[in-house]
């Protein structure tokens, strides 16, 4: 099944319950002195923290943008957002029944947008690791190992990412994390949108929507939303040029 | 000894007795064992899926493979095929990986033998540093050694003669500008038969080593010397070794192992982690002989390690302290058997090219004490000669010349080089510099800028461009040095910056200096010290020794007190303090999350580190401390310190 591919739109309609929003930022863009006083003093500590110039630019730009995006739904200013971490992490808005769920890697961000809970999107670039047999034996499923054997080596890499993004989605959508273990949710390997193995506490498979998401040559991405049925929308952001919302 | 083989194949042909074995350990219940007509068959097996690539008689064959299993399949494929074998170490840095490609370019017609994950990490390699073209041919001129299962098929055998080129050990220069040392199978039977008759080995004998093959004393040494002799051998591999130095004793004693080996380095590493007293059963008592060379030897570390073992049955006469150098094959000199620990004292400052070195019956501050090594051995010729190439009287200090049908005819394809090194009268210039003390060589340093830590050889200069890409540090104004720290008994890396500014602004580049060298080249740095002046020869050559001296001579040692003030007060980056499993952890983390600074008591999960890159984080700390640490102990342990607390509590159980 081909996956969803982003647009840029000028007018936004509005969120409904079982949507998603999905949205793609790149993180080239610059940063005004005046954004980067948006964000929080946790916010500005993290990317402190970062060795390199490159790396720092593109943490405040994803922050950055992200407040912007998130303040064109909540009505506020982008300084004005304030995120909170649940028992075991994951992020969420203040004062807002919207939930949202944001990955990058390198220059690309994601971020989906809903009203439903349980929401988890992930995003990577393809690239070598080196022990990448090692991960597959701890971090998949039976099931999935088994699968596993049978894919070529050329195709490994494409393989793991796919996958690897639909774990990630979701032990983020769970809120659970990496505490969960990996290796109890189960995805098939040439089907990857579709959630196989499901940990009983997290209700049944049906429950659970699975999206591929096309962002670009060499780059997996996957976004998860507890409903089950859901149409995302997939949308380029742009900060210099903000859409309507409906 | 009659009818000594004349090539290395003709001594494993020779050897039909399938009780004969080397035995592969890889772990405390893991072993193979393959006997010497086994290792025959699987060689050939192996010699037809190289042959089936192109390789043929004369062709060369870099070896890059991580087994010792597999090292030793396809080293024997190649000397029965008369392919060259050229073993390059897998390693872990940029510096390995360069010189796979640096090799692979200076070789005639190579071919490569390896895996499919070292492949990968050439991949990489090229595509960061541009050399796709090279990694093209070296991926068509590949066999992988993964791949093969099947080993029916029997290769093509050449007919060996004694002048042919065995392999080629790249030992020596800078991984930028590596050095071939070709040995033929005639220098390898002649320092053989030197070897096992200067050690009297025979039929009781068995040997038991976690030498690297890629190190000649590993292939050599206690490889080929037990096949000669037609005797059981034993061999674990390198890291294994590194991560549990106990098993290397435990084993030899469950072996009743006669014959063990280790560089200065490796007694220090067993016995900062060896417990007398969980040790009831070991039993050292069939030792005859620990080869100790490859690197300085330390007097005290030997009568250390002699005194810990001793109730474990270890004889005060096994530690066998020797010299030699790849240029040789392997071996120089040895000490007569069933003698002593030998030592002299000598004034410091008495070491000088063309001068009697000062010796003194006591130890004192002024002095320092040297190792006797012993006398060339058979085959072999030594001398110390002067500046002009004159022999020098005993106890003259000057430079150590070998000549002998051992001795490499010269580099691989380095025919200015070799002019120089070589006599026309055939003396091998080693690079060390030495004496004669009652009939014994004594090394008292080096005059090439060649630094040897954990026995394997740096050039100098390779490491001090290294450090020219650290912001702030020009070209020609940094220099590193090798010291020996007495207390420590080992060679540690000091490297010496040209700085005029204010101390505590060079506390930075003291950091980025460590993180540099430790990520090219794996070295870990001791100390990074800032200078004024980079002393200089008359004819502008860089003076390592003067910097050197005056570090012994304490010069620095203010300075590095106020550093070490500094990182405590300014910590913001922990790489140089902690233990070393924390120091391990954090190496760990900083190759999977590059971009992060990372400190001891940071929260892993507060870090914003993606899932996959804590499961990759915990892949590799299960490489490093197999089976320690499950992923969601990272919930228990969320930072460096606390996971290094755990991880050290539980190897100690």
């Amino acid at each position: 099944m081909m996956g969803f591919t982003p647009k840029f739109e000028n007018s936004i309609p509005r969120l409904k319950k079982g949507q998603v929003h999905v949205w793609q930022m790149s993180l080239n863009h610059s940063i005004k002195q005046e954004d980067w006083e948006w964000l929080s003093v946790e916010e500005k500590t993290k990317i402190n923290r970062l060795r390199d110039g490159v790396h720092r630019k593109s943490a405040t730009s994803m922050r950055t943008q992200l407040r912007r995006l998130l303040s064109m739904y909540l009505d506020k200013s982008p300084a004005e957002i304030s995120f909170k971490a649940a028992q075991f992490g994951k992020p969420y808005l203040d004062d807002s029944s919207l939930s949202f769920n944001i990955s990058h890697s390198g220059d690309l961000a994601l971020v989906a947008i809903t009203l439903n809970q349980e929401v988890g999107i992930d995003i990577e670039k393809w690239r070598f690791l080196e022990n990448l047999e090692g991960l597959v034996k701890r971090n998949f499923s039976d099931r999935e190992q088994q699968a596993w054997l049978t894919v070529e080596d050329s195709q490994r890499q494409q393989t793991f990412f796919n996958l690897w993004t639909c774990k990630e989605a979701f032990i983020k959508a769970t809120g659970r994390g990496l505490g969960m273990g990996v290796s109890r949710c189960g995805f098939s390997l040439t089907q990857p949108n579709t959630l196989m193995e499901c940990p009983d506490e997290y209700g049944e498979m049906s429950e659970w929507s699975c999206f591929q998401l096309e962002v670009g040559e060499k780059v997996s991405a996957c976004m998860m939303l507890r409903s089950k049925s859901c149409s995302p929308l997939f949308y380029v952001f742009d900060p210099e040029n903000l859409p309507q919302m409906g | 000894m009659n009818e000594f083989p004349k090539t290395l194949t003709e001594a494993l042909d020779n050897n039909q007795d399938t009780r004969k074995t080397i035995t592969y350990i890889s772990g405390q219940d893991k072993e193979r064992q393959v006997s010497y007509p086994a290792l025959k068959k699987r060689a050939l097996g192996l010699l037809h899926h190289i042959q089936q690539t192109g390789a043929s008689e004369g062709d060369e064959l870099i070896i890059h493979l991580a087994e010792n299993e597999q090292f030793i399949d396809t080293f024997w494929a190649c000397q029965y095929g008369g392919i060259v074998a050229v073993p390059i170490a897998i390693g872990t840095s940029d510096g390995h990986r360069q010189k796979v490609f640096n090799v692979f370019e200076k070789l005639e017609n190579p071919y490569i033998a390896t895996t499919i994950k070292a492949l990968q990490r050439l991949k990489v390699y090229a595509d960061e540093y541009g050399k796709e073209s090279i990694y093209q041919k070296i991926q068509q001129n590949a066999v992988m050694l993964d791949r093969i299962e099947e080993l029916s098929a029997q290769g093509q055998c050449a007919s060996i003669q004694p002048e042919q080129t065995s392999f080629i050990q790249f030992s020596s220069g800078s991984t930028g500008d590596p050095k071939g040392v070709v040995l033929t199978h005639k220098n390898l039977v002649t320092n053989l038969y030197g070897i096992i008759e200067c050690s009297a080995f025979d039929e009781r004998d068995s040997f038991f080593s976690w030498m690297p093959l890629t190190h000649d004393l590993g292939i050599i040494g206690f490889h080929l010397t037990p096949l000669f002799v037609n005797i059981n051998q034993f061999m674990m591999p390198t890291d294994l070794f590194v991560r549990r130095p106990g098993l290397w004793l435990e084993k030899a004693s469950e072996k009743k192992a006669t014959i063990l080996s280790s560089p200065n380095f490796g007694y220090k590493h067993v016995l900062k982690r060896f417990k007398p007293e969980t040790q009831e059963s070991l039993d050292l008592s069939h030792v005859r002989l620990i080869f100790n060379g490859a690197e300085p030897i330390s007097a005290d570390l030997c009568r250390e390690f002699n005194a810990v073992m001793k109730p474990f049955g270890l004889g005060e006469t096994a530690m066998f302290t020797v010299y030699g150098l790849a240029e040789a094959c392997l071996a120089v000199s040895f000490p007569k058997l069933a003698q002593p620990l030998s030592t002299l004292h000598v004034l410091r400052g008495s070491i000088a090219e063309g001068q009697p070195a000062e010796i003194h019956d006591h130890a004192s501050k002024q002095t320092i004490e040297l190792v006797r090594l012993g006398q060339a051995i058979t085959g072999t010729d030594i001398a110390i000669v002067d500046k002009e190439g004159h022999a020098v009287a005993d106890n003259v200090v000057g430079r150590v010349y070998i000549k002998g049908e051992n001795v490499t005819k010269g580099y691989y394809h380095e025919a200015d080089l070799n002019k120089k090194l070589i006599t026309v009268d055939g003396w091998l210039d080693t690079g060390d510099q030495g004496l004669m003390n009652e009939g014994q060589l004594v090394i008292t340093g080096r005059t090439k800028d060649l630094i040897i830590v954990n026995g394997q050889n740096y050039f100098a200069p390779d490491l001090e461009s290294i450090c020219e890409h650290v912001d702030g540090i020009e070209l020609g104004k940094v220099i590193v040095c090798g010291i020996r720290n007495p207390e420590e008994a080992v060679d540690e890396l000091v490297v010496f910056v040209l700085y005029r500014g204010e101390l505590e602004d060079f506390y930075q580049t003291t950091i980025d200096v460590r993180r540099q060298l430790n990520e090219k080249s794996g070295l870990d740095v001791a100390h990074v010290l800032p200078i004024k002046k980079v002393p200089k020869t008359t004819s502008g050559k860089v003076q390592r020794f003067a910097l050197a001296d005056q570090y012994m001579d304490g010069e620095f040692n203010e300075i590095m007190a106020a550093l070490t003030e500094l990182s405590e007060t300014q910590s913001t980056d922990d790489i140089a303090a902690g233990s070393s499993v924390e120091r391990a952890l954090l190496d760990i983390c900083h190759s999977v999350v590059a971009e992060q600074k990372i400190h001891l008591n940071d929260n892993i999960f507060e870090m914003g580190t993606s899932s996959l890159k804590l499961a990759q984080i915990h892949e590799k700390i299960d490489e490093m401390y197999p089976d320690v640490v499950e992923l969601t102990d990272f919930f228990d342990y969320p930072t460096i310190e606390e996971l290094a607390g755990f991880i050290a509590k539980k190897m100690d159980s």
